[in-house]
């Protein structure tokens, strides 16, 4: 799961911060931050990618508009987080923590939980990743979990396929075009983790990917605990 | 609405009370389209006539020329719910009361509502529409800026008004007669029919593009397809359609779809060109608001699929508000832009295939999935079990089982060139294609 900076609520023209006055609104801008990624499974999406309410807003109305309790979400991520009310410090948040150092992503693109964390933090990122069902694969009887899957299973075929090409013909332009392709397939961790050798593509993913939190990796793109933070 | 356009009439929301089948029933609008499905019965067309009977009081002091006593709509003693009750053993049928019709508009950036009842003397909120409307043509009146917003309906009997009166030219018009029958809910050949002629001949004769016309032909060939002209064939005296490869054909022989499509896109044309004749490009300029009743109607499937994005590209100003029960009309919607009268969920369906659509949408069970798909589908698991057990897994075993997945996936597949690409590196590595 990238880590993300949502950053300070956005100005309007004159400086002023922006009111919404319906959390639709504040779309245009959390797009232009984070990029039209899934904040949590990372897919790249287009129309359909909508806000999500990490607070849930019929539980609590006043954090409809607020700019910290909104990230991207897909429907699948959406609907599988549900209305629950959320307690915080329960899981693992992209714009929180450093979420990317608490999954692991493998061949086929199978997330898991990091082998590295603690018993207590295996515990935390186990239900992260259950609250928007990322430990699921593909069941035949559900078209949406065999999508879902299928589609990160691509990111990490196109991405192996794509360090193939790299090794043949490893020049800056080849580099560019892995990154575009990266961006658009989504699936940032994907990425990180199969050029995960490639210091060079993994500061070029990380500077590519809008909204990527830079001070959870260092100078080297490998993943540092997030500085004040649970993980 | 296009960045740097006046909000000039949209309607945002209706609300009806004991009015047909409702009880009580409010249905919002999205800016642009908005396409209602339901069973036969949830009260689509009536949602659509309760539009009409909300826009009529607008249009109806624009075909009295601008005179100042405003029409009123009534809504009807037949359009009143009914409720039966038995009572005594017997049914006894009452009217609801009081029966509702109350839109919600932003007009010139400004919101305004009003209500339509079954009252013989309207009170003051009825009375906001002809004010409107006043305003509105007297704004007109004096600057040929301002434009006047298009309305029109088109009901499911559009296509039976075929009294063609091609030899008809026809004198000069004020733009309010732009509105003239614009709510009967017919398509109306016989409107635009005389007027395309009448320019076509005056163009002609004065040897100078007329731009109204200009506008209208290109709306009609946008939405058409494979069309390289429309024009009025002076000999033939008809509306005659030229196609890309050449060939030629009177408007009155194309197919029923066809025909119905061309007639609704050339009469919402016609109309804003002669609300709006000294606008650049009426069609693409003028708002407003247009009712389409079976959008579907006799159209193939593959016009189906293109009518929402055709009438959106040539008309981005209007507000179309239409009914269907076509699968292939809910795919080329956006979110927000389906209003289901069954059940009130908004979600996205441009990705989703028609039997998803007509299963999750419209709430037909489709049990059946391809065959094609049950087995890719089962490929997927098994892969993801064998993927599971990393490196204790078979290599041979996992190659194999990722063959046979791409294969039965490329039918499924959005992504055309990654699919050509892996079938090319299965035949390379001597996988072949897998049997069935």
């Amino acid at each position: 799961m990238r880590p993300v900076v949502t950053g300070e609520p956005p100005l309007d023209a004159e400086g002023c911060v922006k009111q919404f006055a319906k959390y639709q609104d504040a779309r245009p801008d959390l797009l232009e931050r984070l990029g039209d990624y899934c904040s949590y499974c990372e897919v790249q999406l287009d129309v359909s990618l909508a806000l999500e309410h990490v607070q849930p807003k019929s539980l609590h109305p006043e954090l409809e508009c607020a700019w910290d309790n909104l990230l991207l979400g897909c429907a699948k991520c959406n609907s599988h987080k549900g209305d629950d009310p959320i307690v915080l410090d329960d899981y693992y948040w992209p714009d929180r923590d450093n979420t990317f150092r608490a999954f692991t992503y493998s061949e086929g693109g199978i997330v898991s939980v990091s082998p590295e964390l603690s018993t207590d933090q295996r515990d935390r990122a186990r239900r992260t990743l259950a609250l928007f069902g990322l430990d699921e694969g593909p069941v035949a009887t559900d078209e949406g979990a065999i999508e879902r899957w299928r589609k990160r299973n691509r990111a990490w075929e196109a991405a192996v396929r794509s360090r193939g090409h790299l090794v043949a013909d490893p020049s800056p332009q080849m580099r560019e075009e892995v990154v575009a392709n990266a961006l658009g397939r989504g699936y940032f961790s994907v990425w990180m983790t199969v050029f995960r050798d490639d210091t060079d593509m993994l500061r070029r993913f990380i500077e590519a990917f809008p909204g990527t939190s830079h001070e959870c990796f260092d100078d080297d793109g490998q993943p540092v605990p997030r500085p004040g933070r649970a993980l | 609405m296009a960045e740097g356009k006046n909000d000039l009439l949209r309607m945002t929301k209706l609300t009806l009370q004991n009015f047909r089948c409702f009880e009580h029933k409010e249905v919002e609008f999205s800016e642009q389209f908005n396409v209602l499905v339901g069973d036969n019965g949830s009260g689509k067309t009536a949602v659509l006539d309760a539009l009409a009977m909300g826009l009529f009081s607008i249009v109806a002091i624009s075909e009295t020329n601008g005179q100042t006593v405003p029409l009123h709509a009534r809504v009807s003693e037949d359009d009143i719910r009914l409720i039966s009750r038995p009572s005594k053993g017997v049914p006894i049928v009452e009217r609801q009361h009081p029966a509702r019709v109350a839109c919600e508009t932003i007009v010139f950036d400004s919101p305004f509502s009003w209500m339509v009842d079954g009252s013989e003397t309207p009170d003051e909120r009825a009375r906001i529409p002809g004010i409107l409307a006043r305003d509105l043509m007297d704004r007109a009146q004096q600057s040929v800026s301002v434009p006047l917003p298009a309305i029109a309906y088109y009901g499911t009997d559009r296509l039976c008004d075929h009294s063609l009166q091609t030899d008809e030219t026809e004198g000069p018009t004020s733009r309010s007669s732009g509105y003239s029958g614009c709510l009967e809910a017919l398509a109306g050949e016989r409107r635009f029919l005389p007027w395309f002629k009448t320019l076509e001949l005056a163009q002609l004769q004065e040897g100078t593009e007329l731009t109204p016309l200009v506008s209208v032909k290109r709306a009609v060939m946008s939405c058409l397809g494979n069309c390289s002209n429309v024009f009025w064939h002076v000999r033939s005296n008809e509306l005659t359609i030229q196609w890309a490869d050449g060939s030629s054909m009177p408007y009155r022989m194309l197919s029923h779809g066809q025909r119905n499509m061309l007639a609704m896109v050339a009469d919402i044309a016609w109309r804003t060109a002669t609300l709006n004749p000294n606008l650049d490009d009426p069609v693409a300029e003028t708002p407003g608001i247009v009712l389409i009743d079976e959008i579907d109607l006799h159209l193939h499937p593959k016009w189906q699929r293109r009518v929402v994005d055709d009438l959106r590209r040539t008309f981005p100003l209007v507000q179309f508000i239409a009914t269907t029960h076509s699968p292939f009309i809910v795919q080329g919607l956006r979110p927000g832009e389906l209003i289901n009268l069954d059940q009130s969920v908004k979600s996205e369906y441009w990705k989703e295939s028609p039997e998803d659509i007509v299963e999750k949408e419209m709430g037909v069970p489709l049990p059946q999935r391809s065959e094609r798909y049950q087995q890719m589908a089962k490929a997927a698991e098994e892969y993801y079990r064998l993927l599971r057990q990393g490196k204790t897994a078979d290599e041979d075993e996992k190659a194999h089982l990722r063959a046979r997945l791409d294969e039965l996936t490329e039918p499924f597949d959005d992504d055309i060139a990654f699919s050509t690409f892996l079938r090319m590196e299965r035949l390379a590595a001597g996988l072949g294609e897998v049997s069935q």
